[in-house]
């Protein structure tokens, strides 16, 4: 990663729909090692894809929320649940409407969902449904609407991008 | 510095009314799916799928940018492609007179990559990303020592970053076909 990288990055995160010639242009070198970064970076893991990011309120999402699951084991209480149990329910909730990403998670808890929800009546249902999952034994829901984008994920864009920077400013 | 995406939650879009429902009907919903799962799909590609001209589509994505339903086209960065392998979720339940506080700190980290407070179990929602365990650990420590916090649960994710599921979004207009089959 040089300095030609970070700065067709920056322009793609801030509209991936930029044409690499005009990307070009701006950072001063051909559109077609504009063209052969993309795809190094798309190889070599930096960039997974491009996407939109919508408003979920425009579409009647009125708040985010994380389910917090807990899978149950056969083994007794104390014990981590098996993997295929996991997996399983990882699966299930990847079928299910309104669950837009889904996390298999180590720690004090099993398995992470984040959900849209159109209103309190649609969390509950969301509930209701998650909770019947064979496999589910406990839910600990936390609920927001103060969101900005969707996917919340592109959040960590220009930190990334930037890290060797903040690295620098953190050392002593 | 701090991530501009971060400074949402409390920040200067809160004052803003919200945002009003729209119309979109099954064309929008295909660009709109089409440019979730690529970005940089071509408008004429697009329309030849659709059935329909590239300008329809190229009007239908300015009016989409417009009234707001689509924020921007961005890339999908790799957290570990970066390096950054470890990514954690918090879940923080603070005594509510210190809450600004304690969500105004965790914002400022630079490792907190998404910060917001919620109702439910935890009034404030968390995820952190670092390079190695070790500041992963810090930083929890820092956040359990603080006097006011009470609780503070941790999950490490498994996949990193964790996969989205686009096509579990539903567009309001379907919903009711949704609720009555469910």
């Amino acid at each position: 990663m040089d300095e030609i990288d970070v700065a067709i990055l920056e322009r793609l995160t801030e509209d991936a729909r930029t044409s690499f010639r005009k990307i070009a242009k701006e950072v001063g070198v051909s559109p077609d090692t504009v063209m052969s970064r993309y795809l190094a970076m798309q190889k070599s893991g930096h960039i997974l894809s491009s996407t939109i990011i919508i408003e979920p309120r425009t579409i009647g999402y009125q708040a985010l929320g994380i389910f917090m699951i807990h899978a149950s084991t056969s083994r007794g209480s104390n014990k981590e649940p098996a993997p295929q149990d996991t997996s399983s329910i990882f699966n299930a909730l990847t079928r299910t409407p309104s669950v837009f990403e889904v996390a298999r998670t180590v720690g004090d808890h099993d398995l992470i969902a984040t959900v849209g929800a159109r209103d309190l009546e649609h969390l509950i249902k969301l509930r209701n449904i998650i909770a019947k999952i064979p496999g589910v034994k406990d839910i600990q829901i936390s609920y927001w609407t103060e969101f900005t984008e969707f996917p919340e994920l592109c959040r960590h864009q220009e930190h990334i991008i930037h890290s060797k920077e903040i690295e620098t400013n953190n050392s002593p | 510095m701090i991530c501009k995406f971060n400074g949402g939650h409390l920040g200067a879009r809160s004052h803003l009314t919200m945002p009003s429902r729209v119309r979109i009907d099954e064309l929008d919903q295909k660009i709109i799916r089409a440019l979730q799962n690529d970005a940089r799909t071509s408008f004429t590609d697009i329309a030849k799928s659709c059935g329909v001209s590239t300008d329809t589509v190229s009007k239908r994505f300015r009016r989409l940018r417009r009234i707001g339903v689509i924020v921007r086209a961005t890339l999908w960065i790799s957290n570990k492609g970066f390096g950054f392998e470890h990514l954690a979720n918090f879940g923080i339940r603070v005594e509510y007179p210190h809450l600004e506080e304690v969500f105004d700190s965790l914002r400022r980290m630079p490792q907190c990559h998404f910060c917001t407070l919620s109702m439910g179990r935890y009034n404030i929602i968390a995820y952190a990303a670092t390079k190695d365990l070790e500041s992963l650990a810090r930083l929890k420590e820092q956040v359990e020592n603080h006097p006011a916090v009470r609780e503070v649960a941790m999950n490490f994710l498994i996949d990193v970053p964790p996969p989205i599921f686009f096509d579990n979004i539903e567009f309001e207009c379907n919903s009711k076909k949704w609720e009555r089959d469910g």
